[in-house]
């Protein structure tokens, strides 16, 4: 069946779409300060769409993002409260993101097509933390992880080569926008809020 | 082919510890957490600066954060139970009222300032009993005898700045109940440093600059009973040093600074004594076995010990001045930190002693629980001999003192010992000796002068009793590391990662906001 389903789509011209994108949110909430110095959290992912009526595409997309830093904090070295100098460990933010939606291509051109999509999210964030990088077996290497709901509203465009004729055909996309996760809770240790500006681009094809 | 390359681009993202990423780097402005933890008979708390939390960790149990209503500790202190610990601390508030102001920032975007509030809290089990502001001066604390109450005063030793929050008035020390967590603040005279009680918790004696005062404590409201001015001339200035009472509490002894004169106040008769002492002294104890007490001096060498009834001076010439007492149940043992070599086992009603010589000057000296041993860091010293003496004299070490032999054996320490302990097990003497940058507790079996290492997760920075028998190792490790030793068994319990608390820290929100409306 589902063979068959794929099959159909390959038949339909340009009813499908598949893209490697890249892929970022804002993040300006101080908490992310920990992670990451930049104020975006950026992802390498995949961007798939099936064309349902023509214009209206169901846009499914799943992207990651490794981002983490050397965490310095000053020590208080002994019972007296004297400083002594900083020890590094290592923060960072292991995180999927899955989004699923329609996209609206507003004029259907052959070299750009203008489009707007919405997308719902889910976003899984893992939080690792270790304060000796150098042993395997530290005692403190710290792992939780986090879920949260979310959308984005983009607007952007659809960019071809002109070759219509091709029945598979390379695309390229690029589009900018709001998005907006609830925060990634991480209990005692904090939470994360990722919402802002939304930016994508990638290649593909179409077919 | 699709599916093998999102396995592996999966397994990429949920990699271990080994190959985490690493993009920049983040520094904090404060420390993660306090190593001068505090360790009840329930839990240990740890004062965590960066999250402005306090948390508590248990063997078993892990670690939680307490709620302290928003409140950032900046000193702990146990009450003399164990049961439960003072916090001292702070929370912002902001100058405008306006609704929207909601956190530091919003407070500060719309032109209000920040304004911390004082405050002290007492915490049981791991909850806030009572809580109340305070002066922000206030830090340091003193406990009756039972327990029952808390006189908080300022000790100015440190010479740290005094924050005044609007005007602060030094001249007062507050009497805290402690089941209640009721403060009643009492006037005691400029820059109240330090306060006892006698036996039964009937008065409080308070050094203040220039005088002593003598409040009662069972009417429940702090009367001033007795003012002893130091002195009748307003032009000068006698600043108490310290102060004891004799074991029946009728006399407070006095000593002043750069003074060689004891001010013996009489409690009950409301009158003062002077009694002449060999030199300002160091340290003063009173031993309420013989019913002495017992003063040394920096730099001369003797001791001298005063009886009670008519406070009379007996002065020992010893070989070498002293400037450390313990206190022994008629016996005292004299040390010193201040580089000289000997110590004495004094014999208080004989006025005689017996000499021990350390092979290195002591900088720490610990007794066992039932008084038959004691423990002593040395540590290097310049030296003028060579070979094996010199060596010696190069390397840190412990002395083990048995104070009944009156014998001592001299240990050498691959590092600086940071701390030393005995533990419970009578039958065995032991004794733990945490070392500097190692991760080894060194076990010292005193009967049969072994020693033998516990592996512990990462280098101590202390150690500290804990629950009845219990000893709690704090660790060098960023995101907060205790081990709980169990010293009948060797086993070590490792708690870590309650520092990672607030580490994710997104804009500061201002606790108490609903309070102030």
């Amino acid at each position: 069946m589902l063979c068959t389903l794929f099959l159909a789509a390959l038949g339909a011209a340009q009813a499908t779409e598949i893209a490697v994108e890249h892929a970022s949110i804002g993040a300006t909430d101080p908490a992310y300060d920990a992670i990451d110095e930049r104020d975006r959290l950026a992802g390498w992912g995949l961007r798939a769409g099936y064309t349902v009526v023509p214009s209206f595409t169901v846009i499914g997309s799943w992207s990651m993002q490794r981002r983490g830093a050397a965490y310095y904090s000053p020590v208080l070295g002994d019972q007296d409260g004297n400083y002594y100098g900083e020890s590094e460990s290592a923060t960072a933010l292991l995180g999927h993101t899955a989004g699923l939606g329609v996209k609206w291509n507003v004029i259907e051109n052959p070299w750009v097509s203008p489009y707007v999509s919405a997308q719902g999210l889910v976003q899984v964030g893992t939080l690792k933390l270790d304060d000796d990088v150098s042993r395997d077996d530290n005692l403190n290497q710290l792992s939780a992880r986090a879920l949260a709901p979310g959308f984005t509203v983009v607007g952007g465009a659809d960019i071809g080569l002109g070759l219509e004729e091709l029945p598979v055909r390379p695309m390229g996309h690029v589009e900018l926008g709001y998005g907006h996760l609830a925060a990634l809770d991480y209990g005692d240790v904090g939470a994360l809020k990722l919402r802002g500006l939304v930016f994508r681009a990638g290649v593909g094809v179409h077919f | 082919m699709r599916t093998p390359s999102l396995t592996l681009l999966l397994a990429l993202g949920a990699c271990g510890f080994e190959n985490l990423p690493d993009q920049g780097y983040h520094a904090a402005d404060l420390p993660l957490w306090d190593p001068a933890v505090v360790s009840l008979n329930d839990a240990v708390y740890v004062m965590l600066p960066h999250s402005g939390e306090l948390a508590r960790v248990h063997p078993t149990e892990g670690w939680t954060l307490v709620d302290l209503n928003g409140l950032t500790p900046s000193r702990l202190v146990a009450t003399p139970d164990r049961e439960g610990v003072i916090v001292f601390g702070s929370y912002p508030t902001c100058t405008e009222t306006d609704p929207k102001i909601q956190t530091i920032q919003d407070c500060e975007d719309l032109d209000g300032e920040i304004e911390l509030v004082h405050e002290v809290a007492l915490v049981r089990g791991g909850a806030v009993i009572s809580s109340a502001q305070i002066a922000a001066h206030f830090n340091a604390v003193s406990f009756t005898n039972d327990g029952a109450q808390a006189a908080l005063h300022l000790n100015y030793d440190s010479g740290a700045d005094i924050e005044v929050t609007g005007v602060s008035d030094l001249t007062q020390v507050l009497f805290m109940d402690l089941d209640s967590g009721v403060i009643t603040p009492v006037a005691v005279g400029f820059a109240a440093d330090r306060i006892l009680f006698n036996a039964d918790d009937s008065k409080a004696v308070v050094l203040s600059r220039g005088e002593v005062l003598v409040i009662e404590l069972t009417s429940g409201n702090f009367d001033i009973e007795v003012r002893f001015p130091l002195s009748l001339d307003v032009d000068v200035q006698v600043r108490p040093r310290d102060v004891a009472l004799t074991p029946d509490g009728t006399y407070a002894l006095v000593t002043v600074t750069g003074d060689d004169s004891l001010y013996v106040l009489d409690l009950e008769q409301e009158s003062i004594n002077i009694v002449p002492l060999s030199a300002a002294p160091t340290e003063m104890v009173v031993d309420s076995v013989a019913d002495r007490s017992l003063f040394v001096y920096e730099n001369l060498a003797v001791v001298d010990i005063l009886e009670h009834d008519l406070f009379e001076i007996e002065t020992v010439p010893l070989d070498e001045p002293m400037n450390q007492i313990q206190s022994l149940a008629g016996e005292a043992l004299l040390y010193s930190t201040a580089g000289r070599k000997d110590a004495y086992v004094l014999e208080l009603g004989a006025a005689d002693y017996d000499e021990l010589r350390l092979e290195n000057p002591a900088s720490e000296l610990v007794l066992s629980p039932d008084e038959t041993l004691a423990l002593a860091i040395t540590r290097p010293e310049v030296s003028g001999s060579s070979g094996l003496d010199a060596w010696y004299d190069a390397n840190w070490g412990v002395e083990i003192i048995d104070l009944v032999d009156r014998e001592n054996l001299p240990l050498v320490a691959e590092s600086e010992p940071l701390a030393v302990a005995f533990t419970a097990e009578a039958s065995t003497p032991t004794a733990l000796v945490l070392l500097a940058n190692s991760t080894d507790l060194m076990q010292l079996d005193l009967a049969r002068r072994t020693a033998s290492a516990v592996e512990l997760e990462a280098p101590a920075l202390g150690l500290d009793r804990f629950g009845d028998a219990g000893f709690v190792i704090v660790n060098n490790a960023q995101f907060g590391l205790l081990s709980f030793l169990d010293p009948a068994t060797g086993e070590i319990t490792a708690v870590g990662g309650f520092a990672t608390a607030g580490i994710l820290q997104g804009e500061q929100p201002l606790p108490r906001l609903v309070e102030e409306e």
